[in-house]
């Protein structure tokens, strides 16, 4: 036996060794690995004498990355969201799409490309996405006897709603508020007051961040913390606002697409609604967007750009299933937009179109949205004057941003 | 035959007699005598050149280039420190968070792990089992320390809430109010004292029977054998952990990191962390660099200065008996 193994390992190791090697690094783990490793096994069965060497890098994605940056020995291949500060090092992808005339943008989630192009050039092909929704926990609503929400529902509405399902004794609340949020994805409250954190110009944030509309939305929320009708989340001992929301002591939250798969393996019966309006206006979410990249430095671009036109293909499309699809036509195949599960996430991310994100306006956002994240979690935690606050943050936001 | 055999054996007796030096000249040549200290500690050496030598002189060289990391680097000068200690608000911040823990945890610290030795020093039975006790924990990795930790600051589950709540006391947000995240990074911290109670115990060892015996002749109190023999001959060693001790306050950054992630509003955001976010989250890696040599400065400066003023109490028993002997 022993030694038909190594006569075997003899025979297959030169073919092993001797194939092309692909790097693709991840920052998927777990489920999302196998299905990227499955994707990377099918896309060596069309390429014979390819090898797709899946690296995961988890939770330490960005360090891992730029240091192979660093060292000038990056992957050929690689997830990527934030291109304006890793544009410099990737290579742009227009004159490959040029060349292909199959290539469908028109497919994609409208909005999505331009998370993907920086100076009017594109650098990536989007792969996954996620909007923000609220999800509404079934047996706490029912055992209150409320309707669940509704598509045309407003922040009124999800604070009556919160003042029926909070007992703040029992440490029950309507609404999970994150206080201490990554400032990315609080944008979408600004956005749906009619606020922004960052304007247009990509450099001021005093008359944005501390505007009477962005003031109006802290104040709201920050009601609903005072009357005890929200719980704060986000802070302190890891206090895991999915874990509350599945042990039933927080009846909504603000989440994104990966919590279904929780929810799904917990069993737990939700509901998922768009974000509500405020004042009349129409809801906003952010759209995170995962895509797929090539380095500068790869020297096999075209068989990565082929490697990124399989992976993002209706095929690979399909086997990534834990994520929402980026493609409408496979989102239509599999009739995703009638399943109210996730028809929100459909509806929320078109409603980001008229809006940009900050990190895609200032490549040094990222030192300024620190800035950003202390002063939301000073208004909430209650340590002074919202509007010196947010006036404060704002300056000095700008001042990192020089 | 055995007379021939015996001849062969004399001819090549002598041949070899003729070769040795040869030999001995071939085998200096093979292994000079001097290397063989050289080729024992090169392992050590080379690793430190690579590793810590090398990354520290390209990290100074690095502090005077805009170095993004990615998309090429530019020569800037002094730029970098001067930007810092002019109009960086983070950095004198940080610095002052720094401080403030360095301040609570140092003689805490110190006078946990001297107290541990000193009860270790005791004749009691159990002695080799709690010393290998408290030790145990300085053997911990710094990730599994804050798992534990965290579960034990949980404000609703965790064990430190629950003695709190057997006392009558009321709960405590320790790691999610700006009041007490410094002190649970300080009291998380005093978990791995361990090694610094060792090197207290050494010292304790050090000091001579005899002279307790002759306090204890003479009526002196325990106390008063503390502060007049324990403490004086233990100077040297409380001066080498203070020392140590300091740095370590300084460089502290996986407890902060992970523990409090630098909050709540940046009570626990220290130097070490902010010197990480810019290296690796805004990937601005001339200015950490120029960050880092500011940080060795500041301990530099610190541990000199402790070290000139060490000799108004570190107390030397070799010098006295110098000095008395020449007297």
């Amino acid at each position: 036996m022993k030694k038909r193994l190594l006569v075997l390992l003899t025979v297959l190791w030169p073919l092993w060794a001797s194939a092309q090697v692909l790097r693709f690094a991840t920052w998927d783990g777990s489920e999302n690995l196998d299905i990227q490793r499955r994707i990377a096994a099918a896309f060596e069965q069309r390429h014979p004498g390819v090898r797709v060497q899946v690296e995961a890098y988890g939770a330490g994605f960005n360090q891992k990355l730029s240091a192979a940056f660093g060292a000038r020995n990056p992957p050929d291949v690689m997830m990527m969201w934030n291109f304006p500060l890793y544009h410099r090092v990737l290579e742009p992808l227009d004159a490959y799409q040029a060349r292909e005339p199959a290539f469908a943008a028109a497919d994609l989630v409208p909005g999505l490309l331009r998370f993907a192009s920086v100076d009017g050039r594109l650098y990536g092909v989007p792969a996954g996405f996620t909007s923000q929704v609220i999800y509404y926990n079934k047996d706490m609503f029912d055992r209150a006897g409320l309707a669940y929400p509704k598509a045309d529902w407003r922040w009124e509405d999800l604070r009556a709603l919160s003042q029926k399902l909070s007992r703040p004794a029992a440490k029950v609340y309507g609404y999970g508020l994150d206080v201490a949020p990554d400032p990315y994805d609080f944008q979408g409250y600004l956005w749906s007051a009619g606020a922004r954190m960052l304007a247009g110009d990509g450099q001021r944030l005093r008359g944005e961040l501390d505007s009477a509309a962005s003031q109006a939305m802290f104040n709201m929320l920050l009601g609903l913390l005072d009357q005890g009708l929200a719980a704060t989340l986000g802070v302190g001992d890891g206090k895991n606002q999915r874990q509350l929301f599945v042990a039933d002591r927080v009846a909504m939250l603000m989440d994104g697409a990966a919590f279904r798969l929780e929810l799904a393996q917990d069993g737990k019966r939700y509901g998922v609604a768009p974000l509500p309006s405020f004042q009349g206006r129409p809801a906003h979410s952010v759209v995170s967007v995962s895509s797929l990249a090539i380095a500068r430095d790869s020297r096999q671009k075209d068989l990565a750009w082929q490697f990124i036109r399989f992976y993002s293909s209706a095929e690979a499309v399909r086997l990534r299933q834990g994520d929402l699809p980026v493609l409408m036509s496979v989102a239509r195949e599999l009739q995703l937009q009638d399943d109210p599960l996730v028809q929100p996430f459909y509806a929320m991310a078109l409603s980001m179109r008229d809006e940009v994100p900050a990190f895609l306006l200032n490549p040094r956002w990222t030192r300024a949205s620190g800035v950003v994240r202390d002063a939301i979690q000073e208004v909430f935690l209650k340590k002074g004057d919202v509007a010196a606050i947010l006036s404060r943050a704002a300056l000095k936001a700008e001042r990192k941003l020089q | 035959m055995s007379a021939h055999l015996h001849e062969t054996v004399l001819d090549a007796a002598a041949a070899a007699q003729d070769l040795a030096p040869g030999l001995a000249k071939v085998r200096r040549l093979r292994w000079p005598s001097g290397l063989t200290p050289y080729l024992l500690v090169a392992p050590w050496v080379l690793g430190f050149v690579a590793f810590t030598l090398g990354p520290l002189l390209y990290s100074l060289y690095t502090s005077f280039f805009d170095w993004p990391l990615m998309g090429g680097e530019r020569f800037v000068g002094l730029e970098n420190y001067r930007r810092i200690l002019t109009s960086d608000d983070d950095f004198w911040d940080a610095l002052a968070v720094t401080g403030r823990f360095a301040l609570l945890y140092v003689p805490i610290h110190l006078a946990g792990a001297l107290g541990l030795a000193l009860l270790l020093n005791r004749r009691a039975w159990g002695q080799g089992l709690f010393r290998t006790l408290f030790y145990l924990p300085s053997m911990l990795s710094g990730v599994a320390l804050v798992t534990i930790w965290t579960w034990i600051y949980s404000q609703e589950y965790g064990l430190l809430n629950y003695l709190l709540g057997l006392a009558g006391l009321e709960a405590v947000n320790w790691l999610g109010s700006p009041r007490w995240a410094m002190w649970s990074v300080v009291i998380a911290s005093l978990w791995s004292l361990g090694g610094t109670m060792l090197v207290f115990l050494a010292g304790l060892k050090g000091i001579p029977v005899d002279l307790y015996e002759a306090a204890a002749l003479a009526g002196v109190s325990r106390l008063k054998q503390f502060t007049h023999i324990t403490l004086p001959l233990l100077s040297p060693v409380l001066l080498f952990n203070l020392v140590t001790t300091l740095i370590a306050a300084f460089q502290q950054l996986t407890l902060a990191l992970l523990l409090t992630e630098g909050g709540p509003l940046k009570s626990t955001y220290m130097l070490a962390m902010y010197i990480y976010d810019t290296a690796f989250k805004y990937f601005d890696m001339g200015y950490a660099s120029a960050l880092s040599w500011l940080l060795f400065l500041v301990i530099l400066a610190l541990s000199m200065s402790v070290m000139r003023f060490s000799s108004l109490w570190v107390f030397y028993e070799n010098e006295v008996k110098r000095d008395g002997g020449a007297s």
